[in-house]
């Protein structure tokens, strides 16, 4: 029968040198609102569980020096409901609050949510439009890497077997910033995301970002449609028709598949509509 | 919630009787508000231990071998029971003798099982389970009802696929044709639907000293299970009690599904000698549970330039899975009302049922109606629309009323109140304001309203009158207590309180000292199954006939006591009266102890007699009781999103006993429709079901209910409860076609599969656009 070995460090360091010698088969558990549900699937059987919950210092919202920190602990509950992101990083805010439900908002974290690295997750696709940092630690030290290069693939990152999350961080945007998130799934709570997308305008700069989710193995920006967007929204006489084009080239970021909750077809649909609709909303002040 | 007074056309007054049409609040609130009450998982025996089944996981196969040493092997594992330990008949099948407990030679669905490990624990059980080795080759499997018909599809029985035929066939329909000025016909596909109830299956099996078992467990019809039980160990009906435990939902899902798990139960307890405990996970759940048959529904109307119907053409096939199990009762149903709540003078339909390498399929509230009302009900909007009718314009026209005939012939004398539902929800949704306005939405989002009307034979009907009678034993303690055993179960309906009510009000005692029991089998005769909206009705009329049989014996002695005529005496409201003096209920009740006289009493009811000939012509159900809902929907454009926002109800109840538990009935029926309507879809692959749990298998949510107004109508049944009559299915089955029409209002496209899901909308309004 099944009985992990559970262990409950109290801080960070405690929590490193845990990991690090459980070895191949220790996983970390923070909320368990992913792992517990693999665990009992018998997807994931890891022998050690490294219990983070009790790890101080690691939660919460931190805002200084013009950027926002994450803990790896904070709750999309806490998060969704954090002041200052709900003013300056709206699409995060409202990312967090579209997860699961009230319950799984109070237990599942944002470190979990990266660390799962599934293309739906919600945080993620709103981090990756902030161009989150993630910061990475181990008894080896610690590191940062960009959210752009953290995932592999579904479930797959760059993190080694012994490193853990402590927080993800991203420039806290301007007061004129502008954002967008949005989530197609299933039903109106409880849902996987169909197709999701998070999109920052910065006006001062003239730029977007666009990052998709459950449209690729990870989550993925649409690099090509920012740069048209950056070189031609200064300048553009037509910004309506810029706006069509942008949200056209945006949808060849996607590679979508068939599976339970969607057709490929149907995500790229969403894909382009979704991105025009964030566009028009942020540059062009409409709503459709 | 709106105020309920009020919405009683007949509002109580003093001559009402007590409690009857009030708000009693249900007598299981306080347990189940407190987490007191006890599901089957919350019981333990001494030296009780647990089962678990062994799948082999492929839809169609010859069964070559089941090895179970290496999970006997496992410390802990007590027993391992296949087939060969079956003491009596390897038969569950309900109506056809099709379906072994356990197979023996070939296996038909991902939910055959073949073995029962029983262990310490239910997660050692379940582990050992996989350790049994089952050997297994292959057959060609068929997954498609309408494939499974041709000659040449794999056979899942011996003997063709096409084992159901019922029709119906009224007037002549190529003249009924001839006379139309306007036809539509169309194609509609539904698919599985599963139940949902909170509470998976789940069973104890106790054996007793002297060659008895008691089975307690989750169910719907502990007669079934008894039956079962005795055929699978070879005991005798006496031997075998089943007694149901508060029962966490079933909508039909607890109909015959509880005979396999409790007689595996039974099996394993049989086997070790020991108490076994076998529940469910949700996936097994979903594995091994009946569900809504898929149906392919052809329908062709015809109708005349005033929108009066000529004639009707139905072809229904439905996919009943590996085994028969409730089809035949199911099939039937859908091929007596497929016409739709209307009169038509000439009909032709065809109902199918067919066997596939699929999950069977059974009771389903609205038991096979849902997808026929899909079809009939779109065809009347699609008819509307070519004729320029409103849709409810045309349903007025056409709908059954007193003095009208069905499809199947049936003259309705009484209790007909389909017209005034159907004009209540349009004027209480506001229908013709919003029929127009709603057309007028030209942005994103986009507005629509829809109707659906039905009507539905309550009880069992022609097919099933062995089974259509129930029994009730009440029991006057000399305190004046009272305590009630029935064959009907509660299963959250409200049952147990209704009976409260009809107890007290036709026996006169207070209702505080009435208890209902769950359902004993070894207290009360065989009661029939509790389904088919007919458990108020039957139990109801069995409490009403052992109330006066009970007050005939104890006004004898009360008109002793009173010095009154025994004609004079009557029961109210916890006294008895007579001769100008009243004496308690209690008193009476004593005073019978005290001269010997016996205050319990059996009651029973029997439903009345119903046909249904080789053509389908007949008084199919005895009474039928009629729904009309009227939905509102906001459609995305954009995104296809679908939100539900108002939906009104409106339904003929013959009379409400309890407007609470009433509006629970109907707001719960609501929801399933918007499952069916706009979410579920059981998605299988080569006969493995892809989506076998909650985070796939997608039912609405608290955040999806829409707001909801129930409206009551009274048409009075003279042969039921105080003139009630059936009200569990209803609420759930002219929903969804109400919502898929509200979808086409909005968006000016139709749809002929459900659910209608925001992937659905969104292709096809592209295609238009692409157009
Ligand atoms: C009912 C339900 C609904 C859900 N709905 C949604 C939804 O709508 N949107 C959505 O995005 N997700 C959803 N989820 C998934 C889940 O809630 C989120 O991904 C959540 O953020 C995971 O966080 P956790 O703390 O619970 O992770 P855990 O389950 O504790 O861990 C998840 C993974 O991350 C690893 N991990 C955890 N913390 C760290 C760390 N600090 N460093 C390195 N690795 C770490 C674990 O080892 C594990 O592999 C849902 C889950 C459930 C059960």
């Amino acid at each position: 029968m099944y009985e992990p070995v559970w262990r409950h460090p109290k801080s960070l360091d405690e929590a490193v040198k845990a990991i690090g010698d459980a070895g191949e088969s220790g996983r970390l558990i923070a909320g368990g609102t992913d792992l517990a549900v693999l665990i009992r699937k018998g997807v994931s059987r890891p022998d050690v569980l490294v219990d983070l919950s009790g790890v101080c210092g690691h939660a919460g919202v931190t805002v200084a020096d013009g950027r926002i920190a994450l803990g790896a602990l904070a709750t999309h509950a806490e998060i969704g409901a954090h002041p200052v992101v709900r003013e300056r990083a709206g699409l995060l805010a409202r990312a967090c609050s579209a997860v699961g439900s009230a319950q799984t908002r109070s237990r599942g974290t944002v470190g979990g949510n990266v660390a799962n690295a599934s293309p739906a997750a919600d945080s993620v696709a709103a981090l990756a439009a902030l161009d989150g940092d993630v910061h990475v630690l181990s008894v080896r030290g610690d590191r940062v890497v960009p959210l752009a290069g953290f995932f592999k693939g579904p479930g797959a990152t760059v993190l080694a077997r012994d490193e853990l999350i402590t927080g993800i961080s991203f420039d806290l945007p301007g007061s004129d910033a502008r954002s967008y998130y949005r989530k197609v799934g299933q039903r109106n709570a409880l849902a996987i995301a169909i197709v999701s997308i998070g999109a920052t305008f910065d006006p001062e700069t003239g730029t977007v970002r666009l990052a998709f989710g459950s449209v690729a193995p990870t989550v993925v920006r649409a690099r090509a449609a920012e740069a048209l967007f950056a070189s031609e929204w200064g300048t553009s006489g037509n910004r309506p028709a810029l706006v069509g084009a942008v949200a056209r080239l945006a949808a060849e970021a996607a590679s979508p598949i068939d599976d339970v909750r969607a057709t490929a077809e149907y995500r790229m649909m969403l894909v382009e509509t979704l991105a025009a609709s964030s566009l028009k909303e942020m540059c062009l002040g409409t709503c459709a | 919630m709106t105020d309920r007074t009020d919405k009683s056309p007949c509002a109580p007054d003093a001559s009402s009787p007590p409690h009857v049409g009030r708000s009693v609040t249900r007598v299981d609130a306080e347990d189940k508000v407190r987490g007191t009450a006890r599901y089957v998982d919350d019981l333990t025996f001494p030296n009780m231990l647990h089962a678990a089944l062994v799948f082999p996981g492929v839809a169609h196969a010859h069964l070559k071998g089941v090895d179970p040493s290496p999970a006997l092997a496992i410390p802990g594992v007590h027993a391992v029971a296949v087939a060969a330990d079956i003491p009596g008949e390897n038969q569950i099948g309900c109506v056809d003798k099709d379906q072994p407990l356990m197979p023996e030679d070939r296996i038909r669905y991902t939910g055959d099982a073949v073995a029962v490990v029983v262990a310490d624990t239910p997660t050692l059980a379940r582990e050992a389970a996989l350790a049994v080795r089952v050997d297994t080759a292959e057959l060609p499997a068929v997954f498609d009802a309408e494939e499974a018909m041709r000659p040449d599809a794999p056979s899942v029985h011996d003997g063709g696929n096409t084992f159901l035929h019922f029709r119906v066939r009224k007037g002549d329909i190529a003249k009924g044709f001839e006379e139309a000025d306007t036809v539509v016909e169309r194609v509609f596909h539904t698919y599985h639907q599963e139940h949902s109830y909170l509470e998976p299956l789940g069973t104890i099996a106790v054996p007793e000293e002297g060659g008895s078992i008691t089975i307690y467990g989750t169910m719907q019809c502990p007669y079934y299970v008894q039956k079962a039980v005795a055929t699978v160990l070879g005991l005798p009906l006496s031997r075998v009690r089943v007694r149901q435990t508060v029962t966490g939902g079933g909508f039909g899902g607890k109909e015959d599904a509880p005979n396999e798990i409790c007689a595996c139960a039974a099996l394993a307890a049989w086997k070790t000698g020991r108490p076994v405990k076998l529940i469910h996970t949700r996936e097994e759940d979903f594995y091994r549970s009946s569900k809504r048959h898929p149906m392919s529904v052809s329908f062709k109307l015809g109708a005349k330039a005033n929108g009066r119907f000529t004639a009707v053409e139905i072809r229904v096939v439905a996919d009943a899975g590996a085994y028969s199990t409730l089809s035949p009762v199911v099939i039937f149903r859908a091929a007596a009302h497929a016409t739709g709540p209307y009169e038509i003078p000439n009909v032709k339909t065809d109902a199918y049922g067919v066997y596939t390498n699929r999950q069977t399929t059974g009771a389903f509230r609205g038991f096979g109606q849902p997808q026929t009302i899909f079809a009939n009900e779109s065809v009347v909007d699609e008819m509307a629309e070519r004729l320029g009718i409103d849709p409810v314009e045309l349903r007025l026209k056409n709908c059954l009323a007193v003095g009208k005939r069905t499809a199947t012939g049936q003259l309705l004398t009484e209790s007909v109140g389909l017209p005034e539902t159907i004009e209540k929800a349009r004027d209480v949704s506001d229908w013709e304001k919003k029929r127009v306005s709603y057309a007028g939405d030209n942005g994103r989002i986009r507005r629509g309203i829809g109707i659906g009307s039905i009507y539905y034979g309550v009880s069992l009907g022609a097919k099933g009158l062995l089974l259509d009678a129930s029994g009730a034993h009440l029991n006057v303690y000399r305190d004046g207590s009272v305590r009630i055993a029935v064959g009907g179960t509660e299963m959250g309906q409200g049952l147990l309180t209704v009976l409260c009510q009809i107890a007290a009000d036709s026996l006169g005692a207070p209702i505080e000292s009435i208890h209902v029991d769950h359902v004993d089998t070894s207290v009360v005769p065989d009661s029939g199954p509790s389904v088919a909206s007919r458990t108020t009705l039957m139990s109801g009329n069995a409490v009403i006939d052992a109330a006066t049989k009970l007050k005939a014996t104890m006004g004898k002695v009360a008109a002793d006591m009173l010095g009154a005529s025994p004609d004079a005496i009557e029961f109210r409201g916890g006294f008895v009266r007579g001769g100008g003096g009243s004496v308690t209920f209690a008193d009476v009740a004593n005073e019978c102890w005290l001269r010997n006289v016996n205050t319990a009493a059996e009651g029973w009811y029997a439903a009345p007699e119903s046909t249904f000939d080789e053509n389908g012509q007949g008084n199919a159900y005895a009474v039928y009781s009629y729904a009309t809902h009227v939905a509102e929907v906001e459609v995305d454009t954009e995104s296809g999103e679908i939100r539900l926002i108002r939906v009104t109800a409106a339904h003929d109840v013959g009379r409400i006993l309890n407007p609470v538990t009433l509006e629970g009935q109907i707001e719960g029926g609501v929801l399933q429709c918007a499952g069916m309507g706009l979410y579920e879809r059981m998605k299988t692959s080569s006969g493995d079901i892809t989506t076998p749990d909650f985070s796939t298998y997608i039912i609405p949510t608290a955040m999806d209910v829409p707001e909801i107004e129930s409206v009551f109508i009274e048409a009075r049944y003279s042969k039921g409860p105080f003139g009630a009559k059936g009200i569990g299915e209803t609420p759930a089955m002219p929903g969804a076609v109400a919502i898929a029409n509200a979808v086409t209002h909005a968006t000016g496209i139709r749809f002929y599969e459900l659910p209608v899901t925001a992937e659905a909308v969104r292709l096809a309004l592209s295609e238009r656009r692409d157009q």
